[in-house]
């Protein structure tokens, strides 16, 4: 019998397992340099960080590059003042941009991947009443991977596009034989599976206009997925109790939408007017009012034929269908505020990308980004928990500017430090008998990350 | 190519292959068809004679070879055809193909020494597909093990005196987790469930020796790729009876590792290669895992296990290695400045290391001979820099009876013998940009 209530459990895995949210790149930045801008690069990511923040970007690369980072994000979450063991994020960051000229127009092509190290994605299924830090919590715990074109058609304007790509899992299961209770390894049961893992692509599209010496505009629209699912799966055996066998029959069919990654609109500029200063910002209009609840529907039927007057068995009643409610979360606007200033440091100059750089400069960097909480006071049964967020990041690092004749670039290492603070938010619930009852959520993040680079 | 400061080279080389291989690795389309349109078209051949982006699985090192940046967009299906006594379902392939050949720019001496190389194949809505089926219902993995993602990325160095050397490897998805259930504070059962999708990764090496400017001899080797699932159903408080530990486990993908050696004539216009590939089949662990295992300590106790346990086990497929033999030829023809055409065929033939069925399982695996042909298309200037590629190949499996021993019910699918066949038709193209 208790082998009949491990369906449902199985079902929770395979429909938890497509829940992917969101992606480290959003909630942390891809790369060194674009963390310590704070993100604000839609308008000047020409690195590999252009395949997340604006694949038009990726033309303006001075030449081939290569990328490869590491990034650790701590992050203390709490709830009434007890951490929420919200799992840190970590992971290799990386890629490359490939320039050239096709037909005679400038081109390039670009790979940017986030590989977490602790699994392409880890997922966490949660009741809808369970508090959870819906935005943080397993948030940068999905691989990002996306690939993009880029072309600049006229001298003032580059335009990119390409995919990124997610992981999800559906499938179809059973368990079948007969299950011992009493000698519980001697039951002879086996398995049968029909899983997939699906792959999820969702559009990445970028345009970057040259406003003569003063910089650059980017726009970008990343797109939304989701996925719909669906999974049935059966028990078909016997229950041995002493002897008795027991025929035992198990349904369920689990219905469900997730792995919603908003759609998302940026509108950036890059002021570059002043030698060795970028001075950059980006505002990015979230669509969080189409968030779907990732709480599953599910029906289960459970039937065991017991022999009149067995008592020793009692049968789980059939769960009651879940009322899955709207979670409302609202559209927001995110500004992204970064400075960077290279300093010419030491060195003979030398001609390096049509340009003259010292040998040795020290980028140093800053950046600030404020994302108002797009959850709803959660008054009522559901508890996704979430509260404004102020971001901080600084950052520097080394360029060696062809240092020698096998490296006709330059060679990169930045580094950068990121803290978020998130401020108290007091929930209060409707119904004073709510049995999780009124909390209070804040946090703080601290991140830190590296990247290496080598232009040719 | 002269050589320049071999031992600097040689340095510089081994640090990148190391640097590559101890990343990940591979995936199972390309183990039936082969990766990409010219090596297809050519017998599944390449550990010689592969050339640009299909140099990260035929052989890395061979990506040296490149001289300019190229982006290839392809596509690629597949349809199958398979009988025992009755027709046996498999679903079309149909993916898409992304490769890249990026020769890194340096200067001085590691000039034109050194490139990097990407492979991406993608069925189009799947990543993997974990099919494991008790093994008494008639099935042929083979047409799953094409249902899977192949990311494969590698590196090639050309050390000089026609030595080349690479390293990458492939990368496959797989599907670690664990499920609790126990009764909540309120009594009631309650699970809780965490769900890890992990990589596996599998090395490729490479190795190649110029003979001379006409032949070359190469060398692949290519490491297992597993791609498992493994999640554990863990039961607790739930009065004085106990539940063990349920596995839902088993090998949705698997490559065995794997041996390539191949002789190439590589001076145009008339290209050829043939080689052999060993598959170290024996080592497959079968598709299915035990659901109950037995422990040797008590999980709750901790102390030696007590209890009897006379779990199921399935069966081992007591597979076999085997040697693959492919053979392929390319005829280049130039009708005009700037236009050159080639006109590919190749065979190969690959034993099955699947033993006869002859108990109670019916997962069936045929020889296959195949023969494939296919056209490859390069212009350059005055043209626009531009590949065209497109081949076919269609493999037999050979037809192979299974006799039931007499114990097997006459209920079984394959009682008392069934006698299996198959055919497996591919086509795909490529369209590549050199910038």
């Amino acid at each position: 019998m208790r082998t009949a209530l491990l369906l449902p459990a199985l079902a929770a895995l395979l429909v938890a397992s497509i829940a992917a949210r969101a992606n480290e790149a959003d909630a942390y930045g891809l790369g060194s340099r674009a963390a310590a801008l704070g993100g604000a690069v839609a308008a000047d990511a020409t690195d590999f960080s252009g395949n997340y923040y604006n694949p038009a970007a990726l033309v303006g690369a001075p030449g081939v590059s290569l990328s490869i980072g590491y990034i650790h994000v701590e992050n203390h979450l709490r709830i009434d003042d007890r951490d929420n063991a919200v799992a840190p994020a970590h992971g290799l960051v990386g890629g490359l941009v490939a320039p050239g000229k096709l037909f005679g127009v400038p081109f390039a092509f670009g790979i940017g991947t986030y590989l977490p190290d602790a699994g392409l994605s880890r997922i966490k299924a949660l009741r809808q009443e369970t508090p959870r830090w819906a935005l943080y919590d397993e948030r940068a715990s999905i691989v990002f991977l996306a690939a993009n074109l880029a072309v600049r058609p006229l001298p003032w304007l580059d335009l990119g596009g390409g995919v990124a790509f997610l992981a999800a899992t559906k499938g179809r299961f059973a368990i079948s034989g007969t299950a011992d209770v009493l000698h519980p390894y001697d039951s002879q049961l086996r398995h049968e599976v029909d899983a997939d893992l699906t792959s999820i692509r969702y559009p990445l599209i970028g345009a970057r206009i040259k406003i003569g010496e003063l910089g650059y505009l980017g726009l970008v629209y990343r797109g939304e997925t989701k996925i719909k699912l669906s999974i049935d799966a059966n028990l078909l055996g016997n229950v041995d109790f002493a002897g008795v066998q027991i025929p035992l029959l198990y349904n369920l069919a689990s219905r469900t939408v997730d792995a919603f990654l908003p759609q998302q609109v940026v509108l950036g500029a890059s002021f570059q007017k002043i030698a060795h200063l970028r001075v950059n910002f980006d505002l990015t209009f979230v669509n969080w009012a189409a968030y779907e609840s990732p709480t599953a529907l599910t029906n289960a039927h459970l039937a065991l034929d017991l022999p009149p007057g067995t008592t020793l068995i009692k049968l789980p009643a059939d769960p009651k269908p879940t009322l899955v409610l709207a979670p409302r979360f609202e559209n927001r606007f995110v500004p992204r505020l970064g400075v960077e200033y290279t300093l010419p440091l030491a060195g003979a100059v030398r001609r390096v990308h049509e340009e003259d750089h010292r040998l040795f400069e020290i980028p140093l960097r800053a950046g600030y980004v404020f994302e108002r909480s797009p959850v709803p006071p959660q008054v009522g049964v559901t508890n996704f928990v979430d509260a404004d967020r102020h971001t901080l990041s600084l950052g520097t690092g080394l360029v060696v500017n062809a240092p020698f004749a096998e490296m006709p670039g330059h060679i990169a290492l930045d580094v950068h430090g990121q803290l978020s603070v998130l401020p108290e938010r007091v929930t209060h619930k409707d119904n004073a008998a709510d049995f999780v009852g009124d909390y209070r959520a804040s946090g703080t993040m601290l991140g830190l990350g590296s990247t290496l680079s080598a232009v040719f | 190519m002269p050589s320049r400061s071999p031992s600097r080279l040689l340095a510089f080389g081994l640090a990148a292959i190391g640097a590559l291989a101890s990343a990940p690795a591979q995936a199972s389309p390309e183990d039936v068809l082969g990766f990409g349109p010219r090596s297809i078209a050519m017998g599944a051949t390449g550990a010689a004679d592969s050339e640009g982006y299909e140099s990260v699985y035929g052989n890395p090192a061979l990506l040296s070879t490149a001289r300019s940046r190229q982006l290839s967009l392809g596509f690629v299906g597949a349809v199958f055809d398979l009988h025992a006594k009755e027709k046996i379902d498999a679903g079309p392939l149909h993916g898409s193909v992304i490769g890249a050949t990026l020769p890194i720019p340096f200067g001085g001496v590691l000039k034109d020494r050194i490139a990097i190389g990407l492979g991406f194949f993608a069925p189009t809505d799947l990543v993997v597909r974990g099919r494991i089926l008790y093994p008494e219902k008639a099935q042929m993995p083979l047409a799953d093990r094409v249902q899977s993602v192949a990311v494969q990325a590698g590196i090639g160095i050309d050390f000089g005196h026609g030595i080349r050397a690479g390293g990458g490897f492939a990368a496959l998805a797989a599907l670690s987790g664990s499920v609790l259930v126990a009764t909540d504070a309120s009594g009631r059962i309650g699970t809780v469930v965490e769900d890890t999708l992990v990589a596996s990764y599998g090395p490729i090496f490479g190795l190649s020796y110029d003979l001379g400017d006409a032949w070359r001899i190469g060398a692949t080797f290519r490491g297992a790729l597993i791609g498992r699932f493994n999640v554990v159903i863990t039961v607790k408080d739930l009065g004085d009876l106990t539940v063990p530990p349920l596995n839902i486990s088993g090998i949705a993908q698997y490559d065995p590792w794997q041996i390539a050696l191949e002789l190439a004539r590589v001076k145009a216009p008339w290209r050829f290669a043939a080689g052999a590939t060993f598959k170290r089949w024996s080592a497959y662990p079968g598709l299915s895992e035990a659901t109950v295992r037995c422990p040797l300590l008590d999980p709750d106790t901790g102390e030696q296990l007590t209890d009897s346990c006379s779990a199921l086990v399935p069966d081992k497929p007591d597979y076999s290695d085997i040697v693959a033999a492919h053979a392929g030829v390319e005829r280049a023809f130039e009708p005009l400045r700037g236009v050159s055409m080639r006109a590919r065929a190749g065979v190969f033939f690959e034993p099955s290391p699947a033993p006869s069925q002859t108990k109670l399982a019916n997962v069936y695996d045929n020889a296959r001979g195949a023969i494939s042909a296919g056209y490859g298309l390069a212009l350059g200037p005055p043209f626009p820099a531009l590949d065209l590629d497109l081949f076919s190949q269609l493999q037999w499996l050979l037809p192979r009876e299974h006799v039931k021993e007499a114990a097997v019910p006459a209920t079984n699918a394959g009682a008392p013998r069934a006698t299996v066949a198959g055919l497996l038709a591919s086509f795909g193209m490529s369209v590549g940009a050199r910038f």
